[in-house]
């Protein structure tokens, strides 16, 4: 093991979580956004010397994992399945409050289209500017710009995202 | 950050919660060298199969590149109008290519060569003539989703895209033999801007009649047409109002997968199965269905698969081999696998 394979490995460590949690929001599922994460990561290693010079690690991570993810959607990528059941089982007092939020999150999240979705997460939850999206998803800013109004509107028509959005205002 | 952007943030991060398991470094590097190991080794493989082919071929004198790769207009290629109709008699796959190599994989692993082999086919994407020959060449034949993914449906409808549809017609039609085609597949469900939702089925089924009137009009008479829907679930809107009617359909294709430990046919098929039975008598096929590979009980549920395919008459199974639901990589799911097939009567187109 060299002091590169060593960066690697301090990477994954520090950011395995956060990358895994947009995973999530993208796949609606763990053992895929596991997956997608693992992917992304073994795809990224055998050029990691040349990331960290060039880029932004953590750039180019997601990069790879938003083209993946993309990439195996044109190709059908199974396992999200919009589900009106509760997931987790029991989930008395607080669990049933942040399980509801789960359930209408991912139930919101799977009617939106890919793009608006990729959007959406990279753009919201993962704060990157109009540019970045745009680089990450090869299209242009006024697409980025288009698609993140669609799929707010959309999320908005939900009736279950609009008492949340409610709620929190 | 304006201020809804924040509060939909803050929704995002607490749906996401926390992840199960953690990602190493050392998992990630044990998969790189897995994955260069069976790249080794199948490129191996494909050598030693073409190594063979080849000196067949030279003994008997058929040369097996070339033939079919150019098309003589004045020796036109048999025209299949009619694909064989019958119970179990499909087996078919989604592979993620590319090229043979991978669906090869799938036959060996268990042990039966699919008569359908699945392609996407990406909006403006030309018809992949050569591997649709090296599918014929192999016994199969290609079920091809046209997926209109950036392009307006309205607008196909309304016959903007008339030049490029000809052009797909006229290869399907130089190709010569038979071909299931599928257009918007899973517009019941809403996960494409096709589907529900984003588009009205009015203008779906329009699209739908565009097209197969135009590839008619063409001369295409060796298309089998696909109209495949999502299995209903939570979500799916209801799937007769994207019916195009029994004139523009030959067979109807139900997609369903087992992604939960107790998920079977009956769930995931058959109230599907029925209400399409509401309204039409053609042949059903599960056009893409597998069972997730981290089942507890995926053997069970793989031979529960194969019983409902036969038991609910249906003309067979295309297998989505992909990603999590991949049969190569449990020998369990493969010996299921095996038992299934050896019920099926595969026809040749």
């Amino acid at each position: 093991v060299n002091a590169g394979t060593d960066g690697f490995a301090l990477f994954v460590e520090a950011r395995q979580r956060g990358l895994q949690r947009t995973a999530w929001l993208l796949t609606g599922d763990w053992a895929l956004a596991e997956d997608l994460v693992q992917t992304a990561l073994a795809r990224s290693w055998p050029r990691w010397e040349r990331i960290k010079r060039r880029d932004d690690p953590e750039v180019y991570v997601r990069r790879v994992m938003v083209n993946t993810w993309a990439s195996w959607n044109r190709r059908r990528w199974r396992g999200e399945q919009p589900s009106a059941a509760v997931p987790d089982g029991q989930a008395p007092g607080d669990m049933a409050a942040e399980v509801a939020v789960r359930v209408a999150v991912q139930g919101a999240l799977g009617s939106l289209t890919d793009r608006q979705r990729a959007v959406l997460v990279l753009r919201v939850f993962d704060d990157l500017s109009e540019a970045q999206v745009a680089q990450v998803l090869g299209c242009a800013i006024g697409t980025v710009k288009s698609t993140m109004a669609r799929a707010v509107a959309r999320l908005r028509q939900d009736p279950r995202m609009a008492e949340l959005m409610e709620l929190k205002a | 950050m304006n201020h809804m952007d924040g509060q939909l943030r803050d929704l995002l991060d607490a749906a996401a919660g926390e992840p199960p398991h953690q990602v190493t470094a050392e998992a990630v590097r044990y998969r790189v060298t897995r994955r260069r190991a069976m790249q080794y080794l199948s490129g191996a493989v494909v050598t030693a199969v073409i190594a063979a082919v080849t000196a067949v071929a030279g003994v008997t004198g058929v040369g097996f590149t070339g033939a079919r790769l150019t098309y003589q207009p004045s020796n036109p290629p048999a025209i299949h109008a009619q694909f064989p109709v019958g119970q179990s008699s499909y087996l078919g796959v989604f592979e993620n290519g590319p090229g043979y190599g991978p669906i090869e994989e799938f036959a060996q692993a268990v042990g039966k060569e699919p008569n359908l082999i699945g392609f996407y086919s990406g909006w403006a994407q030309p018809f992949p003539l050569s591997f649709a020959d090296s599918m014929y060449r192999h016994g199969s034949t290609p079920l091809v989703q046209i997926d209109p993914t950036g392009a307006s449906v309205s607008a196909i409808a309304s016959g903007s895209y008339d030049g490029y549809l000809r052009q797909y017609a006229d290869s399907v039609h130089a190709y010569g033999h038979a071909v299931v085609i599928g257009f918007g597949h899973e517009m019941n469900a809403t996960r494409y801007s096709w589907g529900y939702t984003h588009t009205s089925p009015a203008t779906f089924v329009a699209a739908w009649k565009h097209i197969v009137t135009l590839f008619r009009e063409q001369g295409d008479d060796n298309v089998t047409w696909l109209w495949t829907i999502q299995a209903d679930q939570p979500g799916t809107g209801p799937i007769l109002s994207w019916w195009p009617g029994a004139s523009y359909v030959t067979w109807v294709g139900i997609d369903g997968f087992y992604a939960k430990p107790s998920d079977s046919f009956d769930s995931v098929f058959v109230p599907t199965i029925d209400q399409v039975r509401g309204f039409t008598g053609k042949p059903i096929l599960l056009s893409e269905t597998a069972v997730a590979r981290h089942h507890a009980n995926q053997y069970a549920s793989i031979l529960n698969l194969f019983n409902g395919m036969a038991q609910y008459r249906t003309l067979g199974i295309v297998w989505f081999d992909n990603n999590q639901w991949r049969i190569e990589d449990s020998p369990l799911a493969e010996r299921a696998f095996r038992l299934g097939v050896s019920g099926l009567r595969l026809v040749q187109p």
